[in-house]
C-alpha cells in the first residue's frame, strides 16, 4: 500500500499537472505520475484531452474570431484623428 | 514627445486596440469610446513616456486599465469576492476535502466523455461564442492572465511581475481557469 501511495497522485494534483504541461515541460518524475494517474483515472484522462482541446481553441479563437476581423470604420479613425490633433494643438509646449 | 507620434496612432494602433478592448467587452461601440480615450489621455500623459516599451505597447496598457476600469463599474460587492476568494485556492468546489484521501473529484464534477463529434465541433462560431462566454464568466485577475498569456502572449514571469503575484498563485489561478472554463464548457456546449 505505501508503495501505491508513493506512486499515487490525487485527483487534484493530476489535473495541476495536465495545466502545467501546457506551459512548460515536466520534470520526469511529474510526467510519469501524471502517466499513472491518467492511465488508471478516466475522469482525469477526459480532463487533459478536454483542456489540451480548449488550450488549442482559444489559440484558435485568438488567430480566427470575428473579433480579429473588426475595424474602425474610416469615418470613426477620421474623427478620432481630428479629436486627437486638436487635443495636441491644445497642448502649450507642443 | 519626440518620441511618440501621435499623427499615426489612429491608424497604426486604432485597429489592434479596438480588437484588443472587443475581446475584454464586447461593445463596438463602448470600445470605440475607449480606444479615443486611450489615445487622449496617452497625449496628455506623453511626458511619461520614456521610451522603454514600445509605443504600442504602452498604449495597451493605458487601454487596459480604461477597461479595468469598465469591470468595476460593473464589479460585484467586495463581500462577494472574498468568498470566491476563498473557493478558488482550495478547490473543495471541484474535489473532495479530506485528508486521508486523494482528493477525488466531486461526483457532479467528473468530467464526462465528450464525442469525436464535439471535439472535432470545436472550431464553429457556435462553439467559439460559447467559449468566450465562458472566458467572461472568470473573475478579473483570472481572465485578465489569460489574456495576457493568450493575446498578450506575455511569458509567466513577466505576468507575475506585472499583477504582483507569486509563482505559485499564478499556477493556482491557471490551474482554476482550466477547472471552470472546461465545466462551463461541458455544461453549455456537450450537454
Amino acid at each position: 500500500m505505501k508503495i501505491v501511495r508513493f506512486i499515487s497522485i490525487s485527483c487534484k494534483e493530476s489535473t495541476q499537472l495536465s495545466t502545467k504541461k501546457l506551459e512548460q515541460k515536466l520534470s520526469w518524475k511529474e510526467a510519469i505520475l501524471l502517466q499513472f494517474h491518467i492511465l488508471i483515472c478516466t475522469p482525469c484522462r477526459y480532463f487533459q484531452q478536454q483542456v489540451n482541446a480548449i488550450h488549442s481553441s482559444i489559440r484558435n479563437l485568438i488567430s480566427n474570431d470575428k473579433i480579429l476581423n473588426t475595424k474602425l470604420s474610416e469615418e470613426k479613425k477620421i474623427d478620432m484623428q481630428a479629436a486627437l490633433n486638436k487635443a495636441q494643438s491644445e497642448i502649450p509646449s507642443n | 514627445m519626440n518620441l511618440l507620434q501621435p499623427a499615426k496612432w489612429v491608424e497604426l494602433y486604432g485597429d489592434y486596440l479596438l480588437k484588443f478592448a472587443l475581446f475584454r467587452l464586447n461593445d463596438v461601440a463602448l470600445c470605440e469610446d475607449l480606444v479615443q480615450e486611450t489615445f487622449l489621455a496617452a497625449l496628455k500623459a506623453s511626458e511619461n513616456f520614456k521610451g522603454e516599451s514600445s509605443e504600442k505597447t504602452w498604449l495597451t496598457s493605458i487601454l487596459k486599465n480604461k477597461i479595468i476600469d469598465e469591470y468595476r463599474k460593473k464589479s460585484r460587492s467586495k463581500i462577494v469576492d472574498d468568498e470566491t476568494q476563498q473557493e478558488e485556492t482550495d478547490f473543495t468546489d471541484f474535489f473532495e476535502k479530506n485528508d486521508n484521501d486523494f482528493g477525488h473529484w466531486q461526483t457532479e464534477q467528473k468530467p464526462i466523455a465528450w464525442e469525436k463529434s464535439i471535439l472535432d465541433k470545436m472550431v464553429t462560431q457556435e462553439y467559439y461564442q460559447v467559449l468566450k462566454k465562458c472566458m467572461r464568466k472568470l473573475p478579473e485577475l483570472q481572465f485578465n492572465l489569460i489574456q495576457e498569456k493568450f493575446f498578450i502572449e506575455n511569458d509567466p514571469k513577466n505576468i507575475c511581475k506585472k499583477y504582483n503575484i507569486s509563482q505559485s498563485n499564478y499556477w493556482v489561478m491557471i490551474h482554476r481557469v482550466h477547472m471552470v472554463l472546461r465545466k462551463c464548457i461541458e455544461i453549455n456546449w456537450v450537454k
